[in-house]
């Protein structure tokens, strides 16, 4: 057994013991210690992508073989790495290679041990290579979300941050989820449809990954939320690629992700159009502007509809009623103008209460209000739990991120179209609303068991895949200056006319031969009219709402 | 009578300077009469300047009337160059900097201002961390400094405080929740067992196999917690090239630039770049740790009676007066109209958190 003769002084007292196990236990040891180190030494070694990009690169530079355990738990037992035509069992010294003498697989890391380890080789003279994480994933041990509050365009830095995030405690996510104001914003034009204030109608990043300059790193599942280009989202109405990676679940909407149900609902809820159509169509105005993402009874009635488990669910603003089931003396501490909405039971969504109440997910997650907020709902005694968490906004100091691991069959895992929600949608779709008169949701002809059968053989056909991104209009270009004027108010996504082909439905979003009806005046200073009106405690919301509230009651 | 002599020759000195200044309008040749030549400058922190005479600077200094009624703004002037001195150590290139215009010449005397083309020049020249060590000495010469912004590295920073980040980037996590690599899952027992309706495979925090971050076992994989910070250490005093490391690029495709490979041994200047400063520990603690489950009380007033067109059952007309009773007595009770100190704190704590809204 070839070792290095050099150890340190602790293990040179037990000689007796048989090498290898002696050299295992070393490295378990220093593995904990200098991992990071070895990591760091590791990627100026070999392939620097295989370190630092993970998943992508390592199918094709690691492979795993193992087996099931007495619990049926797949443990791998050996490693091989292709490029070097080698072949690794765990915890067993085998041949050496390019000068490399043992190899482990130990906790986290395979570490490749040079033939003369020594006490000051340490830190910087152990090549590793972190197969944990896809180790995981292959084992089934868990899956890794991150979950972002709210996005404003933000979207290099809260990737960054995870990024960061990943290699502090050297670990992979394996999804982000956003709980809206994601701002999708692709170009100058984009920003017409816009509702910030003037001062915040800027570009920040979401275009670069429209344009392609730059990728999201994660699988990026989002929902509108009341600062959105609402022009792009009504593009994508039924969800869709907003850019590679990033995914809009829709007005409403139900992927699946893995084995993972995630549901969700954009906007906000505001009474005096809740039972109205989507009436609104580019360009806005500055009344649809507004009314272009308050929830509609439609997308809230279709929801309603999911029978089978969803796991998380997003929503932008709260469930009206959540404040009961958590700290809301500390919410009310630190936010003293939600004082009178929580007393009143009147922070929130009511819709979003209705479809938690409905629900009964794992996991419920929400933004709007830029603060972090957790509580846990009881469904009824001995029911199921509900773990809701608010998130605030993506800046420095604020808790915008949280990441929760939970189990998962085993990866790779990519968003995919969910069976039941595209048979919800397929049924009724017949009864879009698409004027301000509210939609006729008895009016619903098509048989939901046949509905269902009907989109499994087609998605069994096709494949769950949702439709390849396009881009429908030019990206925003810093260097030019671009003239939108020829461009048309809406743009037929093609990855929308494809969904609606495939379920053989007809394409709406650009009906406005009754969407200019003469709207009703809305109820003017009712009191459930402004209850939504949340005194936020960013200038821009107070703005906004003031503007808000200024004009609905005009 | 030495002193006399002394006292003499330094006013000779003077008035040839003088002469030769108003002969020439060139203050170079002055470079080191200049010492001389200023008396308000004759104190500990001007000695190192004379060390590495650099006379575009003198002539900043000079020109600038006002600096001379401050000793504060004298030691940031001395402080800049004490940085760009540095900086022409660490580049043989040439000295860009020198042709930047003096932070106190000329334009507003906003502290800020003044500040911020130094960090920016440092950011942008100096490829080498002994920038951030001088500067770290500079920021121990006086605290009131500051508000100069020169221990802010980045005129981005929102103000949060830096100790904030420098609490959350290094400080250990406790250790207990982070065990081992391939330490036993962690199986919190008195969960009641709850599974989902139909989906065995998730399950909440509090029920076996959910392993929120920071409960024992979990682990961020390979991440020993305080370890990490001796293997920090470590690898800094041997590296031989350690700004490979801590290159601060915010670039998600660069190895650099993460907080977590930088010294433990105070650079905060460094550690505030970047994700640092949007990295929150709670990001990884259960947030539902401390929660109990409540019932759920449900929606006061219906929306429509059409929302349970199917199996489910109404949801509608569950009056909820008495939790809403109950609530508002609870708030009455807990939450006393706020006092003014506290209302003050409050907002105080709400302007410190709080960055320029988007």
């Amino acid at each position: 057994m070839p070792h290095s003769s050099s150890l340190p002084a602790e293990e040179k007292t037990q000689k007796h013991e048989p090498a290898s196990e002696k050299h295992i236990r070393d490295v378990g040891v220093i593995v904990r210690s200098y991992v990071h180190a070895c990591v760091l030494a590791v990627s100026k070694r070999l392939d620097h992508r295989l370190l630092n990009d993970g998943d992508p690169v390592f199918g094709d530079k690691i492979s795993l073989i193992g087996g099931h355990n007495r619990k049926s738990k797949w443990i791998p037992n050996s490693l091989i790495l292709p490029e070097f035509n080698y072949h690794i069992d765990a915890g067993s010294p085998i041949p050496p290679i390019s000068g490399i003498e043992f190899h482990f697989l130990c906790g986290s890391h395979a570490l490749l041990i040079p033939h003369n380890f020594s006490k000051h080789s340490i830190g910087f003279g152990f090549p590793s290579i972190p197969v944990f994480d896809s180790l995981s994933r292959i084992t089934g041990i868990g899956m890794k979300i991150a979950v972002e509050g709210c996005m404003h365009g933000d979207l290099d830095n809260v990737y960054r941050t995870l990024q960061h995030y990943e290699k502090l405690h050297d670990t992979t996510i394996d999804l982000l989820l956003c709980c809206g104001d994601f701002q999708a914003v692709r170009n100058e034009k984009d920003l017409d449809s816009l509702n910030v204030p003037h001062k915040f109608r800027s570009m920040n990043t979401f275009w670069k990954y429209y344009s392609g300059e730059a990728v999201a790193p994660y699988p990026t599942i989002f929902i509108g939320g009341n600062h959105e280009a609402s022009n792009y989202l009504w593009e994508l109405y039924y969800g869709g690629w907003a850019a590679p990676n990033i995914y809009f679940l829709g007005f409403a909407g139900v992927v699946k992700f893995g084995n993972l149900r995630i549901g969700g609902l954009s906007g906000i809820y505001k009474q005096p159009n809740f039972l109205k159509g989507h009436f609104e169509r580019p360009p806005f105005n500055d009344s649809t502007i507004r009314s272009v993402y308050h929830v509609r009874e439609y997308d809230f009635h279709k929801l309603m509809q999911v029978e089978e488990p969803i796991d998380i669910f997003l929503s932008h603003d709260w469930p009206v009623g959540i404040t009961d089931c958590g700290d809301w003396k500390k919410l009310v501490q630190q936010k003293p103008y939600f004082r009178q909405e929580v007393q009143e039971r009147k922070l929130g969504s009511k819709p979003a209460a209705q479809l938690l109440e409905k629900l009964k997910p794992p996991y419920w997650f929400s933004a709007h209000l830029h603060c972090k907020f957790a509580a846990r709902v009881q469904h009824g005694e001995d029911g199921p739990v509900t773990n809701f968490l608010a998130l605030d906004k993506c800046q420095p100091g604020r808790k915008f991120l949280q990441v929760i691991e939970i189990e998962s069959e085993p990866g790779p895992y990519e968003i995919q179209y969910d069976e039941e929600w595209l048979e919800i949608t397929r049924r009724f779709n017949s009864i879009f609303p698409l004027t301000t008169r509210s939609a006729n949701l008895w009016n619903v002809r098509l048989d939901k068991q046949e509905c269902r059968q009907w989109v499994r053989s087609k998605l069994q056909a096709r494949g769950a895949r949702p439709f390849e991104f396009t881009q429908t209009v030019p990206p925003y270009n810093p260097s030019q200056s671009v003239t939108y004027g020829s461009f048309p108010g809406h743009v037929r996504s093609p990855q929308t006319e494809s969904l609606l082909q495939f379920l053989e439905l007809p394409y709406l979003l650009d009906n406005v031969s009754q969407s200019s009806e003469v709207l009703p005046s809305p109820p003017r200073g009712s009191v459930e009219e402004n209850s939504e009106d949340i005194p936020i405690d960013d200038v821009d919301e107070l703005e906004e709402d003031a503007v808000d509230c200024e004009n609905e009651n005009s | 009578m030495d002193e006399s002599e002394k006292r003499k020759e330094r006013l000779r000195a003077m008035r040839v300077e003088a002469e030769e200044t108003e002969a020439s309008h060139n203050v170079t040749t002055s470079a080191v009469p200049g010492y001389l030549s200023n008396p308000l400058a004759e104190d500990t922190t001007a000695i190192p300047v004379l060390e590495e005479p650099c006379a575009p600077f003198r002539f900043d200094f000079y020109s600038d009337p006002m600096a001379a009624f401050s000793s504060d703004n004298k030691r940031i002037k001395v402080g800049d160059q004490i940085a760009q001195d540095n900086f022409r150590h660490s580049n043989t290139g040439g000295f860009p900097g020198a042709r930047l215009p003096s932070p106190l010449s000329g334009g507003p005397r906003n502290p800020q201002m003044t500040a911020s083309p130094v960090h920016q020049f440092q950011r942008i020249y100096s490829p080498d961390q002994r920038m951030y060590q001088v500067l770290g000495s500079y920021q121990n010469f006086s605290p009131q400094r500051s508000p100069i912004g020169m221990e802010r590295p980045f005129p981005m920073h929102h103000g949060n405080r830096p100790e904030v980040w420098n609490g959350a980037e290094f400080r250990p996590p406790a250790s207990p929740g982070y065990g081992p690599q391939g330490s036993p899952r962690f199986r919190p027992q008195g969960s009641p067992g709850f599974r989902p309706p139909g989906s065995p495979r998730f399950q909440p925090p509090g029920s076996p196999g959910f392993r929120p971050p920071t409960s024992p076992g979990f682990r961020p994989p390979g991440s020993p917690g305080s370890i990490i910070g001796q293997g920090r250490g470590h690898w800094f005093s041997h590296t031989p090239r350690p700004q490979s490391v801590h290159g601060g690029s915010p670039s998600p495709s660069s190895s650099s630039g993460r907080g977590g490979w930088r010294g433990s041994h105070g650079r905060a200047m460094d550690r505030q770049s970047g994700p640092e400063r949007f990295y929150n520990a709670s990001m990884v603690e259960d947030p539902w740790k401390f929660l109990e489950p409540v019932i759920w009380k449900g929606v006061d007033t219906p929306l429509r009676c059409l929302n349970t067109h199917g199996s489910s059952k109404p949801s509608i007309g569950r009056s909820s007066s008495t939790n809403n009773a109950s609530i508002s007595e609870a708030l009455n009770k807990s939450m006393p109209q706020p006092s003014l100190a506290e209302f003050l704190a409050a907002s105080l704590n709400e302007a410190v958190n709080d960055a320029p809204s988007t």
